[in-house]
């Protein structure tokens, strides 16, 4: 595959130097901006002052690892965890993400435990968590679970001292062994944090302002079924924002949020109606905080685990055995997620003969929350309802039938939360594998047979909608020469999501009828939650 | 004979005085001798005075009487004595030549005996007193005595030490020469022994301890000469000198080798036994070639030396008897190096059919791994009826895995036997049949979603066997019995009855309950697949079921419980079946768990790999249980 300039387009045999760096320096010295907004720091050296590379950035085309400090075929000299973040000024960062309570602790375990894994076995995807997180930090009201953690374990090596003031929330307020189903109580315990002009991101969380400044995102992960992910969460983000990131510009720091939502008819149901009140109640007030949520629903992650299964060593010794492998899915959409936007963390080359376009975070929400009514006030509009699906083709063969196929295993058969797609306001995909077959299947992208196949009405059903609002299929495509086969990413707006619906009847009716004290607690937070339900659904896309 | 480079000694020691005093008797015999040649007496030689005291002396007298009548004997005989006598005195004092001063004194005294026991013999029977006899038969036997001791006690040890030194570099010289011997036979007889290094290690490092060896005693000697050369006492020089001579000529360079050869050969012998007694090409896939059956250019070998090919079975034996034969080093070497050519152009054609035929294999178990997996994670109702047709085979024109492995493991027989043609064939029909499995099975695993979504029709891809599809139908119609399933037109058409929810259908509610796919649900059992709870939801049951069998056990290969002994609380169906399906995964602790019955009566039994005991299979599956679940 013939490399070519990605900013004048020459390709490599007509360049007068030898490599791609002898080009830009021939060429495109004088274009700093350029260079820079194309490929990043990755020639910051030609701009220097001195001019003269640093010795770590000698790595040119196709030898990236070697400036990772990453000994190929070894195993023992490989830097995990804190180590391997520092260092990557090349690329750019995605995510700052904070794990708030037992799951969300677990999400970024995960997270963390696939980032050194790779690393570990020398794989090319490492870059993606590399440059994809900007930093990374857990919270929880619950001592135990944190202790548990590989974070604390593994990468920070904490006493529990150590986790009191630099990942317990409430510090002080409670006896650090969870806040239970109680949602009010995860809400007051992390508001005393911040009593008295406190501001634990500065004083005691592992937190780092300036790298959540940095982040292109923060993307938060927990649950919404129990009092810490569901209560506190809220609290930390709207905190977030305020001391943090100052949000007074035209446009904020986007937070998204992972959710592990309850099942419907499944374990964590169950529990009983507290679980599905919380839910959505938690949901409620989270979209009040963030910009977009991403609800994942353990059912059908555990379905996809058959089918995606990313290799994450050792989850199980920190990840409780029924969730290990219901978060390697769901970690696999979230790497997904964080190449989306960064073309440079995959072989470069490869990435841009496809010529595919590729999508910044706030692209995931900001065209949907064009579509909220106008009388909205803007403060008051809820999330985005990223609904998310991660398909997989094993087949050889790219034809039509067979992105069809995709497309089913995508949006019906994998997807990662409980919504009916034929509802959603419109939604972001991108397909991405090996290089010889998104030769194919960019062809079928860019005839459209591939947006026909998603509009249609199998899937997104796109000509049945009331609304004179279009239904927007967003469709970018990635080269990763180091996958098999080729898989279908998908984020669907506001959907209809059958499971929540039974949850929010099930509470609405607990709100209208109950004389209880949580019946009164959801009386006080019934707007956030019809603002959330009333967005969900094409029937309310106007 | 050589001039002593050094001066002539100047004192009169010993020796050369017992010389001198032999002379004496001579002196006498001179002036006699003189006196008579020129016809002198006494009295005319102004001698009187001396003579006639002597010849007062019968003994004298009468010896000059002899002397009178045998003059031209006795001046004859002085003149050879005198002779002698001098050159013994120029040997020993001027040339120091011990060998000829030696010779001189031997002369010299038998001339003296013969002088006077031959000459003067008449004298032994005149009527002169015996003392005065014996006192002249006694001047031969002086002179003689003196003669030959100064022979012998003369100082020789320049001398010595000069014809030692001599002796060694005579030595020196011999031991070079049986270096270059050894060398040159070595260099000879072992000209490519490298390139025989694979074959036979030992050997090649014994040839080579041997030259070694042999170095180091040609060392040894020429240090001990050295030492000899540099010693001072005359005899131990001249005892070294002879001993190294000696261990010199004992040496024998080209025995030494031939022996080495010798020993060479044996474990080269035992190397080509080894090597090339049976030649063996194994595949990738851990099989080996039969290489009877390879084409006659590759399994016939021409090697030098040879009159007609060899067949590759028959290497080996043609190679010992060059060994054993007359072939030299360098000769085997050849003929070696032909058959490793000729192995390495075999293996090279294998290598390529293998290559030929391995991209096809490995797709090919890729693609039924591929289905099997998506199989097993089937959760709809109609899974069971899937893994009959693509699993099983049981349905024409789709080859189930089960078939497709038997291709897959004839193409790697034909392999094996060499008939490349055969295996190329099989592979590439075992890849397509394992092509078409893959489509199909990640068809038939959306369609409940397709059904759950209540969608109408569904395209069936290209690659996908449409008849395949159709034999499926009425297993879909039995899992959602609402349904109408019909295949048309490369679509599968799903019409909905009353009831339907559009939604999630029966089979696909229980899958959103977080239920596992319960296998033991077969066709001899029951027809639909029952739901069996996770694992994580009865570790404390299953570990109950598995102390109660690990008590139980017995150390046997085969062992069987009775459920119906195990307590209603945890000889249920989560539990039993949890049991199962753990301990099968268990490959190396048990070759086959079965599981009679679901729940109790019934019998669940283990039959243990070889090599294990029952008790401990059990509790090792009690424990990694633990450590997964608990």
């Amino acid at each position: 595959m013939t490399e070519e300039c990605e900013i004048c387009f020459t390709p490599a045999p007509d360049w007068q130097a030898d490599s791609l760096e002898g080009h830009i320096r021939e060429v495109h010295v004088n274009d700093e901006a350029s260079v820079r907004a194309i490929y990043g720091g990755r020639f910051g050296h030609v701009f220097d002052a001195s001019g003269e590379a640093p010795a770590d950035a000698a790595a040119d085309d196709g030898h990236e690892d070697e400036d990772d400090g990453v000994v190929p075929g070894g195993t023992t000299d490989i830097p995990v965890g804190d180590d391997a973040a520092d260092d990557d000024e090349l690329y750019g960062r995605k995510w700052y993400a904070i794990g708030v309570g037992g799951a969300g602790n677990n999400i970024i375990d995960a997270i963390l435990m696939r980032r050194d894994t790779l690393l570990r076995n020398d794989e090319d995807r490492a870059r993606i968590w590399r440059g994809g997180l900007a930093g990374y930090g857990i919270l929880n009201t619950n001592i135990a679970e944190l202790e548990q953690t590989y974070y604390a374990r593994e990468l920070k090596e904490y006493s529990r001292n150590d986790l009191l003031s630099n990942a317990i929330i409430g510090m002080g307020e409670h006896g650090y062994s969870g806040m239970g189903y109680r949602w009010s109580n995860g809400a007051e315990v992390a508001a005393t944090d911040f009593e008295d002009a406190g501001n634990p991101f500065r004083d005691r969380w592992d937190i780092k302002q300036q790298d959540v400044r940095d982040a292109q995102a923060i993307m938060l992960a927990h649950s919404v079924t129990k009092g810490t992910g569901c209560g506190s969460t809220p609290v930390i983000v709207d905190r977030l924002r305020d001391e943090v990131l100052n949000d007074d510009g035209v446009i904020g720091k986007a937070v998204l949020s992972t959710v592990v939502i309850p099942s419907e008819g499944g374990k964590q149901s169950d529990i009983g109606g507290r679980a599905k009140s919380n839910g959505v109640v938690g949901l409620a007030r989270l979209s009040q905080s963030v910009d977009a949520v991403i609800p994942f629903n353990n059912d059908h992650l555990r379905r996809a685990s058959t089918d995606i299964t990313p290799r994450i060593d050792a989850l199980e010794e920190y990840n409780p055995p029924e969730y290990a492998d219901l978060n390697k899915p769901l970690v696999a959409f979230l790497e997904a997620f964080t190449m989306s936007s960064t073309p440079q963390f995959v072989d470069r080359d490869a990435t841009m003969t496809v010529r595919g376009s590729v999508f910044d975070v706030a692209d995931s929400f900001r065209l949907v929350e064009d579509k909220y009514p106008s009388e909205m006030d803007t403060d008051e509009q809820p999330a985005v309802v990223l609904a998310p699906a991660l398909g997989r083709l094993h087949s050889e063969e790219i034809s039509r039938s067979n992105l069809e196929l995709l497309a089913r295993n995508t949006l019906l058969q994998n997807r990662l939360a409980d919504f009916d797609p034929s509802t959603a306001w419109g939604g972001n995909f991108m397909i991405y594998g090996p290089a010889e077959k998104m030769e194919r299947v960019s062809s079928f992208v860019n005839d459209g047979t591939v947006q026909r196949i998603l509009n249609g009405e199998e899937f997104l059903d796109s000509t049945e909608s009331q609304s004179v609002e279009s239904i927007d299929v967003q469709l970018n495509q990635i080269v990763i020469p180091y996958l098999d086969d080729v898989f279908m990413w998908g984020t669907l707006w506001n959907p209809r999501m059958p499971a929540l619906e039974e949850m929010y009847e099930h509470t609405r009716q607990l709100k209208e009828e109950g004389g209880t004290r949580q019946a009164e607690n959801l009386r006080e937070t019934w707007d956030d939650v019809e603002k959330l339900f009333s967005c969900l659904g094409r029937e309310n896309l106007l | 004979m050589k001039l002593r480079s050094s001066e002539p000694r100047a004192e009169v020691d010993v020796p050369t005085g017992a010389w001198l005093l032999a002379g004496v008797p001579l002196a006498v015999s001179f002036v006699q001798t003189l006196m008579a040649l020129f016809g002198y007496t006494s009295s005319a030689a102004g001698i009187k005075p001396i003579a006639e005291p002597v010849l007062s002396i019968p003994i004298l007298y009468e010896a000059a009487v002899v002397f009178k009548t045998r003059s031209v004997i006795v001046m004859g005989l002085f003149v050879l004595i005198a002779g002698a006598w001098i050159a013994q005195g120029l040997s020993m004092r001027l040339f120091e030549h011990r060998e000829a001063t030696y010779g001189f004194a031997t002369l010299a005294a038998l001339l003296f005996f013969s002088l006077f026991f031959g000459v003067y013999s008449p004298l032994l029977g005149a009527e002169i007193s015996a003392a005065q006899r014996l006192g002249f038969f006694l001047v031969p036997l002086v002179a003689a005595g003196a003669m030959l001791y100064a022979a012998t006690a003369y100082d020789w040890s320049d001398v010595v030490l000069e014809e030692a030194g001599a002796d060694l570099a005579t030595v020196k010289r011999d031991l070079a020469n049986v270096r270059q011997r050894f060398e040159s036979a070595y260099e000879t007889r072992f000209a490519d022994l490298d390139a025989l290094s694979d074959l036979a290690p030992e050997g090649v490092t014994a040839v080579r301890e041997g030259r070694t060896e042999f170095e180091a005693e040609l060392s040894d000697i020429a240090d001990d000469v050295a030492a000899a050369q540099a010693g001072t006492g005359a005899d131990e020089v001249s005892r070294r000198a002879t001993e190294l001579r000696e261990t010199v000529a004992s040496l024998d360079p080209v025995g030494r080798v031939d022996a080495l050869d010798a020993a060479f050969r044996e474990r080269l012998e035992s190397g080509v036994r080894t090597t090339y007694g049976t030649v063996t090409i194994r595949s990738r896939y851990g099989d080996t070639y039969t290489l009877v059956n390879l084409p006659t250019e590759l399994r016939e070998a021409d090697l030098p030396g040879s009159s007609s090919p060899v067949h590759v079975d028959y290497l080996a034996d043609e190679l010992i008897d060059a060994v054993r034969g007359d072939a030299s080093i360098s000769a085997l070497a050849d003929r070696i190096e032909a058959v490793e050519s000729h192995l390495d152009d075999v293996r090279a054609h294998l290598d390529r059919a293998e290559s030929e035929i391995a991209d096809d294999i490995d797709t090919a178990e890729e693609e039924l791994a591929t289905a099997e997996s998506q199989v097993e994670a089937l959760r709809a109702g109609y899974a069971e009826r899937v893994e009959e047709i693509a699993v099983d085979g049981r349905r024409d024109g789709l080859t189930g895995v089960d078939e497709v492995r038997d291709e897959l493991d004839r193409a790697k027989e034909a392999l094996h036997d060499c008939r490349a043609e055969q295996a190329r064939a099989l592979a590439d029909d075992a890849r397509a049949a394992a092509g078409k499995l893959v489509p199909f099975v990640e068809f038939v695993s959306t369609l409940s979603a397709s059904i759950d979504h209540g969608h109408e029709t569904v395209s069936i891809p290209d690659a996908v066997d449409t008849d395949a599809v159709g034999a499926l139908a009425p297993a879909i119609e039995a899992a959602n019995p609402a349904v109408e399933v019909a295949v048309d037109d490369g679509e599968l058409r799903l019409r909905y009855g009353e009831g339907t929810a559009s939604t999630e259908s029966e089979s696909d509610a229980s899958d959103d309950a977080g239920e596992e796919r319960d296998a033991v649900g077969t066709s001899e059992t029951t027809d639909r697949r029952q739901s069996v709870a996770p694992a994580s939801d009865v570790v404390d049951e299953v570990l109950y079921v598995f102390r109660e069998f690990e008590d139980g056990a017995a150390d046997e290969p085969f062992v069987q419980y009775d459920l119906s002994e195990l307590p209603d609380t945890v000889a249920t169906r989560d539990a039993l079946v949890n049991v199962r399906r753990f301990a099968e995964r268990q490959t190396d602790l048990f070759d086959d768990v079965e599981l009679q019955a679901p729940e109790p009566p019934g019998f669940v039994e283990f039959d243990v790999s070889d090599g294990v005991s029952a008790p401990r299979a059990i509790k090792q599956t009690r424990r990694r249980f633990r450590e997964k679940y608990a």
